[in-house]
């Protein structure tokens, strides 16, 4: 049993707004293995990019309320002083954001950009030492003639070019853990081909785990090897990559599912859909936050009313649903579509 | 860049012609004659023909205005005989009502308008931009609203409000200043900052204001930019992230508007000048139109536009050094 | 069944930079580059490409948006390429716009009834029930609640304002719609409720669709042909299923197999491109693709190659088309 580099626990993440009190995280538990590739799934409003924002310990505004516990190799990020946490940015968890023209600074030199990410955790090092450093990740990363690139402006770059940048910035301390939020979302498809491999072939190389925040369930197939599925806060499913796509548990991943265009479908097909729209956190339902949405409940009664469903474990995975396992498997074999 | 630079120096140049063309134009159609003004005390109106003539404002305007062009490049004689006299390059023509070619008053002038705008425009580009940096961080809290409150308050007080305020309470009440008599800086370093201090903050309160709001705005806009986003993530101490991120994404603008404001202000302070007696363009140029002195005037207009269309340039250079994303033409 | 809209040979260039004192450019982006297409009456017309390939622009310019630089525009078989005035006002009822952003693509200041009522005042036109009365059958027929009518875009979400923008597209009871990426910026749940709601309004309202998108799944379900373009010309086009299963230029097989598959079962062979795409500025002389091509050779380099007809509905624009992937 592989180690667990990062252990979250009843995160809750609440945010005090002149509309009331937003709660972005509820109650949200879940591992990260060493080597693990873990994705994050979900729409908007549905926390993931609020997690990753708290484990990488960004929530410091006076608004936001934290509870919970997030470990990173046995070290507690909630609660810990700024400097502490400043020293593990960077260097033992990193982060690479969606948009790679607007994460850049553009007023400086991509080489000074990614040489800072090293210079910050290694204070003595040399001038040279820096500029090798820089120069071996981008080589790593795939930028093509690095020691005339490094001198470049991020505006000098095409879209794939500055995400590699940025991959580099976040790797070249070799981080244990590495957040990417929609990496590849504002790339072109044959680009994002390129990123997602580079990514695979580091990830196997340098052996870090990795948190995949993505709604695109694509890249989710091709690149992980667990997923966790939110919904207005929650965790509602934590499950292997495979069983997710073949047997999802829940009935929102199932509707998630059927939504997405395959290109095996047929042309010009009625696509399956899920009814309605994530609720506003200001005003989540109560019980079950996808009652509203959801074609089972009927199956389980007015329990998802009234209380929410705790992750509970289903086989290997868990879910937060109350159908029955021998209800599950009907869903699953029930080939209407979620709604029609 | 270097092209750049060339091309924006020689739309520069040809601005500069416009602008004198355009100032040309504009005296020749006040209702003033310079023939009768020029005259003198004891005027007749064969006196005024004469004069006329002499001078040269019979000749066709065109002509005019390249005899006016060529004396700022190559100098000008006036007079005949016995009585000519000849005022340097770069003769901007010559006061009859004072007896001084109008360049060398310009000169006179200059340096206590310099003095004043560089040391008013350091401390208010220091006080503006150290509030606006302090209302940015503490967004909403005590901090903010206060220095927001400052500047705005330091805007809405007329000049000269502000600065018979600064004489009452520094040099009446308290009298820790003696009556402010300009000395130049060679002279005398500190009798020469003694007597700007107060004209200092009175030009800077007034306009540290607008550079408060520019830096709070820009420095809040550029906090919630992914790239600064990216670098707290990279694990850069908070002033490093600060000063590098997002102060350098918001000071571009701040930047070019100061220039321009310097350039202003150069043309000369009038109201500041005159409250605290400083003998610089504003008060020269004042002087001038209750003397209804026109070649002093058509002077110094045409210098003031000359500087702020100098800068403009400048500024615009100066820009695409800060902003790399500028310079790139393909 | 004519063409309800069509382009012959239609270019669309930007100029870009600027030389000497008068600003003389110093290049033009060849966005559009002599680029045929027909498009039937009720019928869905894809196009997909990457960014830069041009998609957005020949959107732009076939609802004269942008004008024509040069070739032809043409509405059941009449030259608009150049309509002006009371001629494009009249245009303007038959092809409208979806947009990408429901975001930026609706007026924050103005209600939501006025947004979509819009196009009428534009247009002066009185319906008979009044207009007030036709924005609520609009809004009701994309799906909202006709009481929403005095209601501001931020109090809705991404697909509801995706809808509005559409029910301001049908105000004029148009022909032809030209959607530029409509669900692109939605939530994967909300985009099968919008396509699923296009293809509904298609069918009540005997549309005809230039369905704009760069994401091969969603342009596959909801097109009866597809066109592929790159830098600015078309590659291939096809009818969608003989496009999905039968692709021949090779930028086509490295899109397609550059998709992520939502199946992690699925063994893929990917086709990755090497480089970069070059600059619409200057591009690749012969073939434009040929840079990054796998099969090319010194003829794709010295002769463009035309856009041909393989079978009845593949058309494919390469020196060697075929189905398979050479490796190299």
């Amino acid at each position: 049993m592989s180690k667990n580099v990062l252990e979250v626990k009843n995160l809750s993440v609440s945010f005090n707004t002149a509309d009331g009190e937003v709660h972005a995280v509820d109650n949200l538990s879940f591992d990260l293995q060493a080597g693990e590739v873990l994705a994050i799934v979900g729409e908007s409003g549905s926390g993931k990019s609020v997690t990753a924002s708290s484990i990488m310990g960004l929530l410091t505004a006076g608004n936001i309320n934290l509870r919970g516990s997030i470990k990173l190799n046995e070290f507690e990020i909630l609660g810990a002083k700024e400097s502490e946490i400043r020293k593990l940015r960077g260097s033992d968890i990193a982060m690479v954001f969606q948009d790679p023209l607007s994460s850049l600074n553009p007023y400086y030199k991509v080489g000074v950009q990614i040489g800072e990410a090293y210079e910050t955790h290694h204070p003595g090092a040399s001038k040279e030492e820096v500029r090798n450093k820089v120069i071996e990740v981008m080589k790593k990363v795939g930028i093509p003639e690095p020691e005339k690139r490094i001198d470049s402006y991020p505006h000098e770059f095409s879209g794939g070019m500055r995400q590699r940048v940025v991959i580099a910035i976040a790797l070249i301390n070799d981080p244990k853990v590495l957040i990417a939020d929609e990496p590849t979302t504002a790339l072109d498809v044959t680009v994002q081909a390129q990123i997602l491999d580079l990514m695979r072939d580091l990830q196997k190389t340098s052996n870090t785990s990795i948190i995949l925040i993505t709604h695109d369930l694509g890249v989710v197939a091709e690149m992980v090897d667990r997923v966790l599925v939110m919904y207005a806060g929650r965790a509602i499913e934590i499950n292997e990559v495979k069983d997710i796509f073949t047997s999802p548990n829940h009935p929102y991943t199932k509707g998630l599912l059927s939504a997405v265009r395959s290109l095996d479908n047929g042309v010009r097909e009625k696509l399956d859909t899920i009814p309605g729209t994530p609720p506003s956190l200001l005003n989540i339902p109560q019980g079950c936050a996808f009652n509203p949405r959801c074609s089972y409940q009927k199956w389980v009664g007015e329990k998802c009313l009234i209380q929410k469903p705790e992750l509970i474990s289903v086989g290997n995975s868990f879910s937060a649903c109350y159908l029955s396992k021998a209800d599950i498997d009907r869903m699953n074999n029930d080939d209407k579509p979620v709604v029609s | 860049m270097a092209r750049f630079i060339v091309r924006r120096l020689t739309f520069m140049i040809f601005l500069l012609f416009i602008v004198s063309i355009t100032a040309f134009l504009l005296f020749s159609v006040l209702p003033v004659d310079p023939a009768s003004l020029s005259c003198g005390q004891h005027c007749t109106p064969e006196k005024i023909a004469a004069n006329r003539i002499r001078l040269g404002y019979d000749q066709p305007l065109i002509q005019q205005y390249l005899t006016y062009m060529k004396g700022i490049f190559a100098g000008r004689n006036y007079g005949e005989g016995a009585q000519a006299f000849t005022c340097p390059a770069p003769s901007f023509g010559y006061s009859f009502y004072r007896g001084q070619c109008v360049t060398e008053m310009i000169t006179n002038a200059l340096p206590a308008t310099i003095s004043l705008t560089i040391g008013a425009a350091i401390i208010w580009l220091t006080m503006g931009i150290g509030l606006g940096v302090i209302s940015a961080m503490n967004k909403g809290k005590f901090q903010d609203r206060v220095s927001t409150g400052l500047a705005i308050f330091g805007l809405s007080m007329p000049t000269f409000f502000i600065g018979l305020l600064l004489i009452y309470i520094f040099i009446i009440w308290l009298q820790i200043f003696p009556f402010p008599s300009y000395t130049p800086f060679l002279d005398n370093p500190f009798k020469w900052a003694q007597a700007l201090i107060l004209p200092w903050f009175t030009v800077a309160i007034v306009s540290a204001a607008l550079y408060t709001r520019l830096t709070r705005d820009g420095m809040l806009e550029t906090m919630s930019e992914d790239y600064v986003r990216l670098a707290i993530s990279k694990g850069l101490p908070r002033r490093k992230v600060l000063v590098r991120y997002v102060l350098r994404g918001a000071i571009t603008p701040i930047v070019t508007i100061a220039g321009l404001d310097i350039a202003v202000l150069l043309g000369g302070a009038i109201i500041t000048e005159s409250v605290f007696g400083l003998p610089g363009m504003g008060r020269l140029a004042l002087n001038s139109v209750t003397d209804s002195d026109l070649p002093v005037i058509a002077g110094i207009t045409l210098i003031t536009a000359f500087i702020v269309v100098v800068a403009n340039a400048l500024v615009d250079i100066l820009y695409a050094i800060l902003d790399p994303r500028v310079r790139l033409e393909s | 069944m004519s063409e309800a809209l069509e382009v012959k040979n239609l270019v669309k260039t930007f100029p870009v930079g600027k030389k000497g004192f008068f600003s003389k450019p110093t290049g033009y982006v060849h966005a559009v580059d002599g680029v045929s297409l027909a498009i039937k009456s009720g019928e869905t017309l894809g196009i997909v490409g990457e960014s830069g390939c041009g998609k957005s622009t020949l959107g732009r310019v076939m609802t004269h948006l942008l004008p024509a630089t040069d070739g032809q525009v043409l509405l059941n078989g009449i030259d608009v390429t150049n309509a002006k005035g009371e001629e494009l006002q009249k245009l303007r009822r038959t092809i409208q716009m979806i947009f990408q952003d429901p975001y930026s693509s609706l007026n924050p200041r103005h209600t939501v009834g006025r947004i979509v009522g819009m196009p009428l005042v534009v247009q002066n036109i009185n319906p008979a029930q009044g207009r007030k009365k036709r924005v609520q059958e609009l809004l009701e027929l994309v799906g909202l609640n006709p009481e929403h009518y005095n209601r501001y875009p931020h109090e809705f979400s991404g697909g509801q304002r995706q809808r509005i923008g559409i029910a301001r597209s049908l105000a004029l009871e148009p022909k032809i719609i030209i959607a530029d990426e409509p669900v692109s910026a939605l939530d994967v749940s909300i985009q099968a409720q919008i396509l699923n709601l296009l293809q509904d309004l298609q069918k009540q309202l005997d549309l005809s669709y230039v369905f704009i998108a760069h994401d091969l799944s969603v342009v596959k379900h909801v097109s009866d042909r597809v066109a592929v373009m790159y830098l600015g010309k078309i590659v291939e086009e096809a009818g969608s299923e003989e496009l999905y299963s039968n692709p021949m230029h090779p930028y086509t097989l490295a899109l397609l197999s550059a998709v992520p598959e939502p199946n992690p079962e699925k063994v893929r062979q990917r086709i990755l491109l090497t480089g970069d795409v070059p600059s619409p500025i200057n591009p690749p002389s012969g073939c434009r693709f040929r840079t990054r091509c796998w099969r090319a050779t010194e003829l794709c380099a010295t002769t463009e190659p035309p856009l041909v007809q393989i079978s009845s509905n593949h058309k494919v624009a390469c020196h060697f088309p075929g189905p398979t992937p050479l490796p190299n």
